[in-house]
């Protein structure tokens, strides 16, 4: 009767005759809904550069990654003023920013998600289509990577599930669960994405940036025959190569063209600032020195800075003790962290995700597991080490490389947002942040325990999902 | 000019009313009739007459009993006759009018009968009588029927009310009708020639009508609870938009002025909080437009009446935008007969009522050196006493401003009506830069096409322009109430002067009076509401209406705030610039049909049913730069801004709405009543699994006093008990949020910022109304012939499926999702007397008085229990809670136990370790031992009061009306947001007078925290001490008119004039005195949000002379 009765009134008023509900239809011209996207290679881009987007912000590689990822290590410590927040009595900062950094990255997951099942959809070229799905699963893959190394087993979906209500409740994947699904992206990607795109783009995906970054999860994987073959066609294809002098690569003016930058996040002066090197740079409110206006939050720690004799030519780049004369009240990092002149918050140098010296030291620790120090192995290392000055290694056990690899990722890869995972994976996290002295931080050393290798489930989503359990040491 | 303009459009009026051609009375009457009906009821009868001679008859059900049956047989005979035939033994009069017309009304007086003249006699003309007919208040009543008694021989009186009679020769009875009058019976004595009569309004047949939706009803057939507001009893100049108008006139509707800027919008509440997020403000129909118009582009002095429908059987008809109230605004229109030109003037002067007494340069130099010298640090002031009385910044920005306005309407007609005006209007504001202007006409026609067809339209165009303040009146740096009044307006170089003399003080502010004067401001609106309407009636009783109206606005809003305002010009800026506009189109097509039928003496229906379609769109787009070389385009060429400050956007959403609609009332033996209501809804903004919801509701009411056991009695007149339950809803999803959607993100791509999307809302195909389930009983009686009538309402409702946005698990990539979970209840009572306390023929007395309570309470938010809805922006701290079981807009914070006294009592107590003596003490709520900022918090009270309402007295003696209307609410408390920087001691900011009272070692009993203690986050700690009792009675307005008497008004150009005197805010009782007035709602109509005092534009108190003439 009701129906007959909107009919009726449909028709008196309108003049249609099929259905009310198309014309109380809404039609939204200002605003962009994703299932009526991806028309085009434009919209697909666009849809893309949303998918990368989460990459340049606050939570991750803009400023907060590092804090996690370095923040306290071996390398690197906290300032004074926060080492109570970084000293092991959480895992990190507090539970507030955990749920941000969670939800950030899940929020990241569901626009590759969408970004995918749009264009799997969409009605474009498959010349497009392909190369475009692979961007969105070459950065799936990273944000899940990025998930399991923070909280381990984590809830894992995909552009299959559409369902928000499923999706909800859905419980922890074990971790290596969630590395297969991250390989089988990454593989995709591989397969799919160009070999480079039009001069000086190092923040879309590539060929190299697949293949580098699935050396990486191979490696974490403990799978090291896939992780050589990663690295090892990386390395063949012969479009990356270690730049001459370490500094150059951190340089902003080089950020474009050095090919040992396989894959960056960009920033841009007082556009979209990074805040990560005002957290790095010297404290102006306790230095007073001009070109830094840092806030300082973040330190070599003494064990970093005992690594780095006279000879080591990454010295300058890694510390600093003072600065046209004037003397520091400490050791603050060097040049690679610098962009003087520039308020805090507010610096153009590109976050660098993915780079040739860290697939070289990846082929040389997979390589040494699985065959040991081969001269595939010491090459590689090697090849790092004549860069920085130092003498070439030889004549070592598997064991003895293997300690010295950890040495050389601490140092060459200091401040790029992922020593604590190595340090997990290595099983000494505990170990390596006893070492940390008591005046860099005074309860690190004394609070960290095995279970912080993983981080806190955030308390809100297991309120949230009662199919979430937490980690152990947290409960 | 102006004037002459609308002369051109009247003349053209008149030119087409001179076609107008009147039916001659007479021709009618001796039209044919052939009639044969056995115990049929007398409307049927009147029917079947009106059907052969086209005649048109208008009468009371009531009054002429028209469910009686008759019986007549007529042949061919004259339609006078059959007239007198069948109405004579009924009692019943009739009067013909000159439109052909046929009234009938009950024989007045005792019965006397009429003789049946086979054919008017020739009478001889003797004399002629001439006399003026006047209603009770001496107003002419033109249109009323003169007849000599026992013959058909009479007259009509002019407009004017004059008539000319000739009488025949000896003693005659003269017969004075007009309808909604008594009828008066004068023997003349054969010498008299002139007669005078005011005619006295019968009270029964006049009965009140009030407008509901889609139709009028008469009041005491009524079954719901609809608050008539009579706008003639209201002074001109009273209310300056129509919102105010409402101000506690009507019990449950609470209206609070959410600042005192002119043309700003106040809050109404009709039966308290409805509603968490979506809003509570009840929905306005102007003229039949659903949602339309601009109150600020619509004249108070157009409206005829304002009806407003409370509960749901009433408010039922609106369906899904019912269930916050709906305030029916209806507009003057020209009426037969009569045409009246209407011009007034008013000009007023407006100051603010007091100002917040604080410390004086003196004074605060004092403060100041004590602080900084308990800090350890030198003393800033050599000589504290020089600065004498400083500068009183509030004095300084405020000022007694000028209202104008004025107002020409013309109205009347034949077959065509017209009500056409104008208006001028122009506030000042009491903060300087500050006012609104608006230039407003209306045009209301109607046309009787045929004695079945009238069509008709309303049309009203307005501008307004608003200057905007833009000076702050508290606030931390560069308001009136912070800025130190040590400073001077202008410095010794002749610049306003801006400096903090406090070393801790932010560098860069804005002088007050700089800020206020220097940056131009403004907001135009132009607003077109218009709606056209057909009425076509087959058959008496059946009526079919179809309307088209439609709202158009735009507005635009200009911003500049020139370099060389203080702030901008030690910042280094340029000017800066904006502009944005907004393009509103709004149509709706309703068409319905009644039929009205009374079956015979028992039963009678009105029926209604409609369909209506409405369809609305906005457009708004905005750009600015900023960094202007020069301040001398200002907004006006946004393209010599710097490039890279350029910013634009523009917005496009548009809705529509399909609804079905029907509503029968059945009366059973004039005493039983019934009503359905329907309202089937169906609206774009909902997802696809719930478009359409239907709200039913139903009522029933019973007339006591019609019941034979109450006849006997004459103590009381009349007594309605009815009841009401239903359904109605708020239409509560914004536009487009049921759809997943993607925004812009910050991304660089090849170093160039690109646009990046990512998803801002997941989609929600499930979302529905806001729907309110209502129970309403009521009582209405009158005593003593009505001198004291009464309306007792109770009722309850519980609103569900309240829009919140619930938390979701994030991995779904989104944190939270609106959904419909919160449920809350309002209980209320609600009480009008209107008494008439004295009657006599020059001095009368009338008294209206209203009071309501309401209880709200907040049963369900989802899985939470409680959401915090304040962060107070001074101490980043939570300052107002929803909490289960409290009602909405609950204000949080700590609870004080005064000052800590000593260290010795700091370290007894030990819950707030590092405190220091002179600081606030906050009590340890949960016991921990521990003081904790943030968590030892409590409810402190809410904003809603918990009573509220109006008295209203009207007297009338001789020429003269006053007015005296008193306004209040009692219970409601006020959050003072800006009392913890000038209560603090801390002289950042300029504090309240009562520091001087402030704690030193001499005096440990203050409550005056003490100097010194800078800038510790405790003095932003939300607390009990910003709490305040909101309480207040207001004599709101005071009016006193005074019509001068004319000699000859007839004749002379002026035929009325009056005057008038008018003070509006003229006297306040409330306790509140760290604010400018306790009737303030910064967040405006935000539900959460109630009672915040955050330093609104203050009230004004204004004197205002009028003078109003007819024409």
């Amino acid at each position: 009767m009701k129906n007959i009765l909107i009919r009726f009134a449909c028709l008196l008023l309108t003049g249609i005759t099929t259905s009310c509900e198309s014309i109380l239809q809404e039609k939204p011209h200002s605003l962009i809904v994703p299932t009526e996207f991806f028309n085009s290679e434009d919209e697909i881009r666009q849809a893309l550069n949303g998918v990368y987007s989460y990459l340049s912000t606050t939570n991750l590689y803009r400023q907060e990654m590092t804090n996690l990822g370095d923040v306290v290590t071996d390398m690197a410590v906290s300032r004074d003023d926060l080492q109570l927040q970084y000293s092991y009595r959480e895992h990190g900062p507090a539970d507030k920013d955990l749920v941000a950094y969670w939800a950030n990255l899940y929020a990241a997951v569901n626009t590759a998600n969408t970004a995918i099942r749009g264009i799997s959809s969409s009605t474009v070229r498959q010349e497009i289509k392909d190369p475009s799905l692979a961007e969105a699963r070459f950065l799936r893959g990273l944000y899940y990577f990025i998930l399991t190394n923070f909280w381990g087993d984590v809830p894992f979906w995909d552009e299959e599930l559409v369902d928000f209500q499923v999706i909800a409740q859905l419980p922890r994947t074990p971790v290596k669960e969630v590395y297969a699904k991250i390989i089988e992206d990454l593989i995709f990607a591989e397969n799919n994405l160009p070999v480079s795109y039009s001069i000086g783009v190092k923040n879309r995906a590539t060929k190299g940036s697949a293949q580098a970054l699935l050396a990486r999860v191979y490696l974490f994987d403990q799978n090291w025959e896939n992780a050589v073959g990663a690295a090892q066609r990386l390395i063949d294809s012969g479009t990356y190569q270690l730049s001459a002098n370490y500094g150059d690569v951190f340089l902003e003016s080089n950020e474009r063209s050095n090919k040992e930058i396989i894959f960056t996040t960009e920033f841009k002066r007082l556009v979209l600032g990074t805040g990560r090197i005002g957290q790095y740079s010297p404290r102006f409110d306790r230095e007073g020195v001009a070109d830094f206006t840092g806030w300082g939050s973040f330190v070599p720690s003494k064990l970093l800075i005992s690594y780095l004799d006279d000879n080591d030519l990454r010295k300058p780049q890694l510390i600093m003790t003072e600065w046209k004369g004037q003397q520091f009240s400490r050791t603050y990092w060097g040049s690679k962290f610098h962009d003087i002149g520039v308020a805090a918050g507010q610096s153009g140098k590109d976050f660098i995700i993915l780079r040739y010296a860290e697939a070289l030291l990846s082929l040389a620790e997979a390589e040494n597991e699985l065959n040991g120090p081969t001269t595939l192995a010491y090459d590689a290392i090697n090849q790092v080490r004549a860069r920085a000055g130092l003498p070439l290694l030889s004549g070592l056990s598997k064991d003895t490389f293997r300690e010295a690899l950890m040495k050389e990722r601490g140092i060459e890869l200091v401040g790029e947002g992922f020593r604590r995972w190595d340090l997990n994976r290595w099983g000494i996290l505990v170990n390596a942040v006893r070492t940390v002295d008591t005046e860099d931080n005074p309860w690190a050393a004394e609070n960290v325990k095995d279970f912080h290798q993983l981080c806190r489930i955030p308390a809100a989503e297991l309120l949230k999902n009662p199919n979430l359990t937490q980690n152990p040491g947290y409960e | 000019m102006r004037i002459t303009f609308q002369q051109i459009v009247m003349a053209a009026l008149f030119v087409s009313l001179s076609h107008a051609s009147d039916l001659h009375a007479q021709e009618l009457l001796n039209r044919r009739v052939t009639l044969s009906v056995t115990h049929a009821n007398v409307e049927t009868v009147l029917d079947m007459i009106a059907r052969q001679t086209h005649a048109r008859f208008v009468y009371s059900h009531e009054v002429i009993r028209a469910g009686r049956p008759v019986s007549i047989t007529v042949k061919e005979s004259r339609l006078e006759q059959v007239l007198e035939t069948l109405l004579q033994p009924l009692g019943v009069n009739y009067t013909v009018t000159t439109r052909g017309t046929i009234l009938l009304k009950r024989t007045s007086g005792e019965a006397h009968s009429l003789e049946i003249p086979d054919a008017t006699p020739l009478v001889p003309v003797d004399r002629t009588l001439t006399g003026k007919v006047t209603d009770e208040k001496g107003e002419p009543l033109p249109g009323v029927s003169i007849v000599i008694k026992g013959t058909q021989k009479g007259t009509v009186a002019d407009f004017n009310g004059n008539y000319n009679l000739q009488l025949p020769d000896g003693q005659q009875i003269v017969v004075f009708s007009f309808v909604g009058y008594l009828s008066e019976e004068l023997t003349l004595t054969p010498d008299r020639t002139r007669l005078d009569i005011a005619l006295k309004v019968d009270e029964k047949a006049l009965e009140e009508v009030v407008v509901v939706g889609y139709g009028t009803q008469k009041k005491a057939s009524l079954t719901g609870a609809v608050a008539n507001i009579n706008t003639d009893k209201l002074p001109t100049s009273s209310a300056l938009r129509v919102d105010q108008m409402l101000q506690g006139q009507a019990s449950g509707v609470l209206v609070t002025s959410s600042t005192g800027a002119p043309g700003a919008a106040a809050t109404i509440r009709i039966r308290g909080n409805n509603s968490i997020t979506a809003g509570s403000e009840p929905l306005f129909v102007v003229d039949g437009i659903i949602g339309g118009g601009n109150l600020n582009t619509l004249n108070p002095e157009d409206i005829a009446s304002i009806d407003i429908l409370k509960d749901v059987s009433s408010t039922g008809i609106y369906g899904s935008r019912g269930s916050n109230g709906v305030i029916l605004i209806t507009t003057k229109r020209g009426s037969e007969g009569k045409s009246t030109v209407n011009f007034s003037m008013q000009y007023g002067l407006q100051k603010i009522p007091r100002l917040i007494e604080m410390l004086n340069g003196m004074e605060y130099a004092h403060l100041l050196n004590e602080t900084v010298v308990a800090q350890g640090r030198p003393p800033i002031f050599d000589d504290p006493d020089s600065f004498g009385e400083g500068t009183n910044w509030q004095k300084e920005i405020t000022r007694t401003a000028p209202l104008k306005s004025a107002n020409l309407s013309f109205s009347g007609g034949n077959k065509v009506r017209y009500y056409i005006s104008g208006n001028y209007f122009d506030q000042q504001g009491i903060i300087l830069n500050s006012g609104i202007k608006r230039y407003q006409f209306r045009v209301n026609l109607d046309n009787n096409l045929s004695d079945k067809l009238r069509i008709g339209t309303s049309i009203n165009l307005g501008h307004s322009n608003t200057n905007n303040n833009t000076t702050q009146l508290a606030g931390l740096a560069g308001s009136a109430l912070a800025t130190p009044p040590v400073i001077p307006v202008f410095n010794e170089r002749g610049e306003y002067a801006f400096r903090n003399p406090h070393p801790d003080a932010a560098a860069d502010f804005n002088n007050p009076v700089a800020a206020a004067l220097v940056p131009t401001n403004y907001s135009k609106a132009n607003t077109l509401l218009a709606n056209f309407f057909v009425e076509y009636e087959p058959v008496s009783g059946l009526k079919l209406k179809s309307s088209f109206g439609t709202d158009v606005s735009f507005n635009k809003s200009y911003s500049y705030t020139p370099g060389s305002l203080p702030a901008q010009r030690w910042a280094g800026n340029g000017g800066q610039a904006s502009l944005s506009q907004t393009q509103g189109f709004t149509w709706q097509n309703e068409n319905t049909a009644s039929y009205f039928r009374r079956l015979n003496e028992n039963h009678e229906f009105d029926i209604l049913g409609g369909v209506t379609y409405q369809q609305g769109t906005s457009e708004n787009m905005s750009a600015g730069a900023r960094n202007f070389a020069t301040d001398a385009n200002t907004f006006h060429n946004l393209s010599t801004g710097d490039p890279s400050t350029r910013t634009i956007s523009s917005a496009y959403s548009s809705w529509n709405m399909l609804s079905l609609l029907g509503r029968l009332n059945y009366t059973f033996k004039n005493r039983y009543l019934l009503t359905l209501v329907s309202r089937y809804d169906g609206s774009s903004r909902l997802g696809n699994n719930n478009k359409f919801a239907f709200f039913p509701s139903a009522a029933l009411a019973w007339i006591v006093s019609e019941e034979d056991f109450l006849k006997s009695q004459n103590l009381l007149s009349f007594m309605k008990v009815r009841t009401s339950f239903g359904k109605s809803g708020n239409q509560a999803v914004d536009i487009y949020q049921t759809l997943s959607t993607y925004a812009t993100t910050p991304f660089i791509a090849s170093d160039n910022p690109a646009i990046a999307l990512i998803p801002s809302r997941l989609e929600n195909r499930n979302l529905r109304w806001e729907t309110l389930t209502q129970f309403d009983a009521g009582l209405e009686f009158g005593i003593l012939n009505n001198r004291i009538k009464v309306e007792a309402d109770f009722y309850h409702s519980l609103t569900r499926d309240l829009l919140l946005n619930a938390e979701i698990p994030s991995q779904t990539g989104f944190s939270s999702m609106l959904q419909n979970i919160g449920k809350v209840s309002n209980t209320g009572f609600e009480l009008t007397i209107h008494t008439i306390n004295l009657k006599k023929k020059h001095f009368e007395w009338e008294t209206n008085f209203n009071i309501a309570t309401n209880r709200n309470e907040v049963i369900h938010l989802g899985d939470k229990s409680e959401i915090i809805t304040h962060i107070y922006n001074y101490g980043q701290q939570p300052a107002g809670i929803l909490r289960v079981g409290h009602p909405i807009g609950s204000f949080f914070g700590a609870t004080t136990e005064g000052l800590w006294r000593s260290q010795e009592e700091i370290d007894r107590i030990g819950t707030m370790p590092s405190a220091w003596p002179g600081m606030r003490r906050y009590k340890d709520l949960n016991g921990n031992g521990l003081f904790e900022d943030g968590i030892d918090y409590a409810i402190l009270g809410n904003g809603n009061p918990k009573f509220f309402g109006g008295l209203g007295n009207t007297i009338r003696y001789k020429g003269f009306d006053i007015y005296l209307f008193f306004q209040g609410t009692y219970g409601n408390k006020l959050f003072n947001g800006w009392a913890a920087y000038n209560g603090s001691s801390n002289p950042v900011a300029n504090q309240f007078k009562d520091a001087q009272d402030r704690w030193t070692p001499d005096n440990p009993d203050s409550t005056i925290p003490r100097a010194g203690g800078n800038n510790q986050p405790e003095e932003r700690t939300p607390s009990d001490v910003w709490i305040f009792d909101g309480s207040h009675l207001r004599l709101r307005t005071f009016s006193l008119q005074y019509a001068i008497p004319l000699k000859n008004a007839s004749q002379s150009a002026i035929k009325r004039l009056t005057v008038n005197l008018t003070g509006n805010n003229l006297w306040l009782l409330s306790s509140y005195k760290k604010g400018y007035d306790p009737e303030v709602n910064t967040f405006g109509s935000n539900s959460m949000l109630r009672g915040y005092d955050y330093a609104a534009y203050p009230n004004n108190r204004s004197f205002t002379i009028g003078v109003n003439m007819g024409l």
